[in-house]
């Protein structure tokens, strides 16, 4: 199969959660968040399936586009020192449309990735990340409002989920209010650590 | 001593009924293969344990009933809990009153190996979704 031009992949646990509540500088995927992660963070009972999934994590793309929430802690007007949670050399390599209400000059990262801000809605960073990425396709990196936005536009090609076994109880939802979907499995993979689900849209 | 196993749908957003009772979306998705494993699951089952409400529903809709379903659904014994049920007549059924945690203890603890089948119900469902 031919790689899905627009993908997103999202770690959720059982009762549908992507981040838990509380997000902040310390704690950026919000308390609890971090156990939907141990399946790519180096947990030893980490299998090939989860290897696997790694991977399709991984994959160069040609643009993303990334919620402000994503982007850093901080809301409002911003704190032009915070150049994301991702050190000098953040894993894109690859142009980063932030959406934003509050307009900011880009910032050049090492290693390929530049984070530009958009202010004019979820459609216009979809159409500036499409233009940059060409063929080599657009990845919708999160968070939950974001891959809402564009669940609802109807734009993902490719929906992985990493369904993890934990109930976090609160925190944030991605689903709500995303209307209808028209998805089925393609590829199933399991660890003891998660479910990966990968789901394509039917034509 | 036996498990007990919850099976039971639930959508994508994490709804197990719809608004407003429809059960399309429970059948819309299913294959050969998950169909032959909830049959699997279902008939491999030591004993199906049910509220009053499914229980009523079930023995209006299943004694005359084909498919692959029918005959677990009639011959695997049944439990029932329910505080009220005087009486029920479908098949091998038991009423269990009182608290559902230790009754479940105990229905495990009287079997060796095996498992206890709770499938997901909402008694708002139409059963005939369900076949």
């Amino acid at each position: 199969m031919s790689m899905p031009y627009t993908t997103c992949h999202m770690s959720i646990s059982l009762d549908g959660f992507v981040a838990g509540p509380d997000q902040s500088r310390d704690d950026p995927l919000g308390k609890r968040g971090i156990e939907l992660h141990h399946w790519h963070l180096g947990d030893e009972r980490a299998n090939d399936a989860d290897q696997t999934a790694t991977a399709w994590l991984m994959r160069p793309r040609g643009a993303y586009v990334m919620g402000r929430n994503m982007f850093g802690p901080i809301r409002g007007a911003w704190d032009e020192d915070w150049r994301g949670w991702w050190g000098p050399e953040p894993p894109y390599h690859a142009p980063v449309f932030v959406l934003t209400h509050h307009p900011r000059d880009p910032i050049e990262m090492d290693g390929g990735t530049t984070f530009h801000f958009v202010t004019d809605g979820f459609g216009a960073a979809y159409a500036q990340a499409r233009r940059t990425a060409g063929e080599r396709g657009v990845d919708i990196a999160g968070g939950a409002a974001t891959v809402r936005q564009a669940l609802s536009a109807g734009v993902i090609d490719e929906l992985t989920l990493d369904l993890v076994p934990v109930l976090l109880g609160s925190g944030e939802r991605m689903f709500d209010g995303a209307g209808s979907l028209d998805l089925e499995p393609v590829e199933v993979l399991h660890s003891p650590l998660a479910t990966h689900i990968r789901y394509r849209r039917v034509r | 001593m036996a498990s007990l196993v919850l099976k039971m749908s639930v959508s994508l957003d994490g709804y197990v009924a719809s608004s407003d009772g429809s059960a399309d979306w429970k059948t819309a998705g299913r294959s050969d293969d998950s169909t032959r494993w909830v049959v699997e699951t279902v008939s491999n089952a030591g004993l199906h344990l049910v509220g009053a409400t499914t229980y009523a529903e079930w023995a209006g809709f299943w004694p005359g009933a084909s498919g692959p379903f029918a005959k677990a659904m009639n011959e695997i014994p049944k439990v029932v809990f329910s505080d009220s049920l005087a009486s029920a007549d479908w098949g091998e059924t038991t009423i269990v009153a009182g608290d559902l945690a230790e009754a479940i203890t105990r229905l495990k603890q009287e079997r060796s190996d095996g498992y206890l089948l709770a499938q997901g119900h909402r008694h708002d469902l139409n059963p005939g979704a369900q076949k």
